[in-house]
């Protein structure tokens, strides 16, 4: 065979070779953009739950925390699924006075936001903090009212 | 020919490779968050209802009624549920007599007031005749009266005792009887001819809080108004039942046991026996009494101190996720209450 010259089976040979090679390349870039949405959003439902957690069964910081000496809000009375009807008024309050403060409060740096309602068991509003439209997440929780044992009910949304 | 091979050879590589390729991407599996939620959401409910003593007084009524409209108001529309008490006797004891009409009512006479209150819960015992071939499923004691070989009904008692049932043999017994291949396996009688029988009966260790003994003795004491260290005598013929004591036993006398239980019976875990010493049911005595009172909270712990509050009956799906919470009755009467949730159209 001559020099610089190359076999067709050859030629041949390395293109179905580079082909394959090509198809796995894309196939697999292509499968690391669901991964990594659902990465995301698997976060973003861990957040949701924790906020959840913070609400239902943290005193906030300080413990008798109000709109202004806020540093943590939580419903808590502390008691174990016990909900204290004042602290409940006062996160109302600091929503509407400052829901960025909120937003800050919970998430730091990340970029999300947040709603939470408040029903009792008639199914009257006691709550309504954000806006939030077609939430990635939400969560339903249970407490009881420290002043009238009333079942009341938590719903926490989440969405970036 | 050279060139070709090298083609083929390309080609089976990329065949390889191809072949591994599912490997390497890993397919997104199902999420479990709303698992989570729904089960986030069982355990509130219980804890909730917990803590407005609802629970409690739910349990104590045996009010299922409520409890599930409760339950339905709380717990997500497109899940469906059952609730499992444990612990606890069952509010309705259905003991099935294989027996005549005359020994059927000397059970009842036995057993005497059929209704009565236990720590502000009502129970109610409910005796029927069947024989060992007609055993209705919802029976959770099967009381047999004398000896009875239950070899034949192996079939039949291995199915009863893993719905949760009971079997609860009454008689005296000699060597011969306690091997006949069910009471020395299923209820765990060990014969020991060496051993004395005699004196006053009364509970085996009634301190020792995991023993069967002592949950027969709580029942007994509370039922009677007598202290369970109380003696009992009249149980057993003295000249027989040379039974081994151990763990499970419940009354014994000098070195025999004279009542004698078994739990977890069952490959499953279900399933309970228990063997009664015989005595003069009939007669009217402080002592006979005593004795009636004994055979009563063995009954209750017969019960399998476990049933649903369900309004019908319900059969879970295919995946289903539980919840349970300890709550107590009374401040002293410690029950588990399970809640079992799933999702019907999934």
């Amino acid at each position: 065979m001559k020099k610089g010259v190359v076999n067709i089976e050859f030629m041949i040979s390395v293109f179905v070779f580079l082909v394959t090679i090509s198809f796995i390349l894309l196939t697999l870039a292509g499968s690391l953009a669901p991964l990594h949405r659902d990465a995301s959003l698997n976060s973003l439902r861990s957040v949701g739950y924790q906020l959840s957690q913070v609400i239902l069964f943290d005193e906030g910081d300080p413990k008798n925390w109000d709109t202004i000496s806020v540093n943590r809000a939580g419903v808590s009375s502390g008691e174990k699924y016990l909900a204290s009807s004042a602290k409940i008024a006062n996160f109302n309050a600091t929503c509407a006075a400052n829901y960025s403060k909120l937003l800050d409060m919970y998430f730091g740096n990340k970029r999300l936001l947040f709603k939470v309602n408040i029903t009792d068991s008639s199914g009257r509003n006691m709550l309504n903090c954000g806006n939030v439209n077609n939430p990635q997440f939400s969560i339903r929780r249970l407490a009881v009212l420290d002043t009238t044992r009333d079942i009341i009910e938590i719903e926490v949304s989440v969405r970036e | 020919m050279k060139g070709f091979i090298r083609i083929l050879e390309a080609i089976i590589s990329s065949l390889i490779l191809i072949a591994v390729l599912p490997f390497f991407l890993v397919q997104p599996s199902e999420s479990e968050w709303g698992n989570i939620a729904l089960q986030t959401n069982a355990l509130d409910t219980l804890a909730v209802l917990q803590k407005t003593t609802r629970l409690e007084t739910y349990v104590k009524n045996n009010d299922v009624a409520a409890l599930n409209s409760e339950l339905i108001r709380l717990l997500p529309k497109a899940a469906d549920f059952s609730v499992e008490v444990s612990g606890i006797p069952n509010p309705v004891i259905l003991v099935g007599c294989v027996c005549t009409s005359t020994e059927i009512d000397d059970l009842e006479n036995l057993l005497w007031p059929l209704n009565f209150q236990y720590k502000e819960r009502q129970i109610s015992i409910r005796v029927s005749n069947m024989t060992m071939n007609t055993v209705d499923p919802r029976t959770r004691v099967l009381f047999i009266f004398g000896y009875l070989n239950l070899t034949p009904y192996k079939s039949i008692l291995t199915q009863f005792l893993e719905s949760g049932g009971t079997i609860f043999m009454f008689t005296d017994l000699t060597s011969s009887q306690t091997q006949d291949g069910i009471l020395n396996t299923t209820f765990g009688l060990k014969w020991n001819a060496v051993i004395s029988s005699g004196g006053s009966a009364s509970f085996f260790v009634p301190g020792g809080t995991t023993k069967i003994s002592h949950k027969v003795s709580r029942y007994y004491e509370n039922i009677s108004g007598r202290a369970d260290t109380g003696t009992f005598s009249g149980l057993g013929d003295s000249s027989i039942n040379r039974i081994e004591i151990d763990n499970k036993t419940v009354i014994f006398s000098s070195q025999v046991s004279l009542v004698k239980a078994n739990d977890y019976v069952s490959k499953n875990g279900k399933g309970r026996a228990i063997w009664f010493a015989n005595y003069g049911y009939t007669l009217n005595n402080d002592a006979a009494q005593q004795l009636k009172n004994l055979t009563k909270a063995t009954i209750m712990w017969a019960s399998g101190e476990n049933y649903k509050m369900d309004p019908f009956t319900k059969r879970p799906a295919q995946r289903f996720l539980e919840a349970t919470h300890i709550g107590q009755i009374d401040g002293v009467e410690p029950f588990e209450i399970k809640l079992v949730v799933w999702r019907p159209f999934s």
